[in-house]
């Protein structure tokens, strides 16, 4: 089990998140992400949702 | 026990020696900077940090948190050269042995020949993290400022400064471009900036300095500026490479995968890397994350899995620019929504035999999420004329 943290004032709305890991994030009508989740067991998906983010915008902790 | 070298602690190198801890790789990992200072991302130096915020904000992470992960970090310390088969990078003071090596070096402030002189007589250009807080703190409310160059960083900086209260005028081409978008993609750019208050001149120019002052001659218009920024390009920083590895106008050439030679890779503005010319991402930190990631990937044996979109982001004025996927050169644009003056403001970007490949809006989160939904799809025409 892993915590995330994301960071909705430096997201810039490219959803590959959203893309990545589906069932952790969401996007809200400006594009900005949306946490479902904060505390996830497929971790794989949520460090690669991290990994891709281009604001750098998700902190996976643990 | 492997080492792996990754030149350049840009978001491009961060990414990588993060990711490759994160996929279980347990050798050596060595980051090597040119600058002083924790590792930071460049999109904020053009948007926060001239706004006035605290350049810490770009900050990615700090020294500490690299070492943590067993990274051993050293600012202040350039490569100059590499010998591949003897896989050495050289360094000020000695060479340094690696199995693996990331060039991540980035690009620097491209100053064509005719231009170097406004430099030396001290126009600011834009590219490391000292470059924007000395713009920063030379923009004013009584000093006039010319942005020579309307791509996106000229853009962005002539948005900062008009929002800040400085008397703002954009030296631009007439035939706009905005990283990836052209033609009609871009069509919104230079309106955007004027009803803004951005003086927009695209006139040929001709600038001067004297007496502590820029003179302007753009077509019939005779501008005075207090501040110069030349924001006209970035070229890969590639030249130390030159007699060692593959290396052209657009960086060093690697394949698709970021490969340049046996154990050697390259991520962010220095690749030239085969197939992502069209990508809305090319040159962008958006395609430089993703580069690490795949080449930390390829280097731990575990590679990425899931689709990536090319993403691309701008902000200009409070409206967020976006597009998606490619925009190959022969590419025709649809127009998929208008904003309140009639102007066109959401596009599909469509390739021959009819697929949407890209999408792009200008100041509309909804449009653009409805435009990237038809990547790979046929174009529904009744969906684009509505």
């Amino acid at each position: 089990m892993v915590e995330v943290v994301v960071d909705s004032a430096a997201c810039v709305g490219a959803g590959q998140c959203a893309l990545t890991a589906p069932q952790v994030f969401d996007q809200d009508d400006d594009g900005i992400v949306v946490l479902l989740a904060g505390v996830v067991t497929d971790v794989s998906a949520v460090r690669q949702a991290a990994q891709l983010c281009p604001a750098r915008a998700i902190t996976v902790i643990g | 026990m492997s080492h792996v070298v990754v030149v350049g602690a840009s978001v491009g190198g961060v990414t990588c020696v993060q990711s490759l801890r994160e996929l279980g790789f347990d050798g050596d990992i060595t980051l090597l900077d040119a600058e002083y200072g924790p590792p930071y991302q460049r999109p904020p130096l053009s948007k926060e940090v001239l706004l006035g915020g605290d350049a810490d904000d770009a900050d990615l992470l700090d020294e500490s948190a690299l070492e943590a992960i067993g990274v051993e970090f050293r600012p202040g310390t350039p490569a100059i050269g590499l010998d591949v088969a003897g896989r050495r990078v050289r360094l000020a003071h000695g060479d340094l042995r690696f199995d693996e090596l990331v060039l991540a070096t980035g690009g620097a402030a491209a100053v064509p020949a005719p231009l170097t002189n406004l430099i030396g007589r001290g126009a600011h250009v834009l590219r490391t993290r000292t470059d924007a807080i000395a713009l920063a703190a030379a923009l004013g409310p009584d000093s006039g400022l010319a942005v020579l160059g309307g791509g996106v960083l000229g853009s962005e900086i002539a948005s900062a400064a008009v929002s800040r209260g400085v008397p703002t005028t954009l030296l631009a081409r007439p035939a706009q471009t905005l990283g990836p978008l052209r033609g009609a993609l871009a069509r919104p750019l230079l309106p955007l900036h004027r009803s803004r208050g951005v003086d927009v001149q695209t006139d040929r120019t001709r600038i001067s300095h004297g007496a502590g002052r820029w003179r302007i001659d753009a077509g019939a218009a005779r501008l005075v500026a207090d501040v110069l920024v030349v924001a006209v390009g970035v070229r890969a920083a590639a030249r130390w490479l030159a007699r060692s590895l593959p290396v052209g106008p657009d960086g060093v050439r690697c394949d698709w995968r970021g490969r340049v030679a046996p154990g050697v890779w390259a991520v962010g503005d220095i690749a030239d890397r085969a197939g992502s010319r069209h990508d809305v991402s090319y040159n962008t930190q958006a395609a430089a994350v993703v580069q690490a990631r795949e080449v930390a990937g390829a280097i731990a044996g575990d590679p990425l899995r899931v689709p990536v979109v090319p993403y691309f982001w701008s902000d200009l004025h409070g409206v967020r620019v976006q597009a998606a996927g490619r925009i190959p050169p022969d590419a025709r644009i649809e127009p998929l929504d208008r904003d309140d003056t009639g102007a066109p403001h959401v596009f599909a970007v469509v390739d021959d035999d009819g697929t949407v490949v890209g999408a792009a809006a200008w100041g509309s989160a909804r449009g653009f999420r409805r435009a990237r939904t038809m990547l790979g799809t046929a174009l529904d025409q009744e969906a684009a004329a509505r």
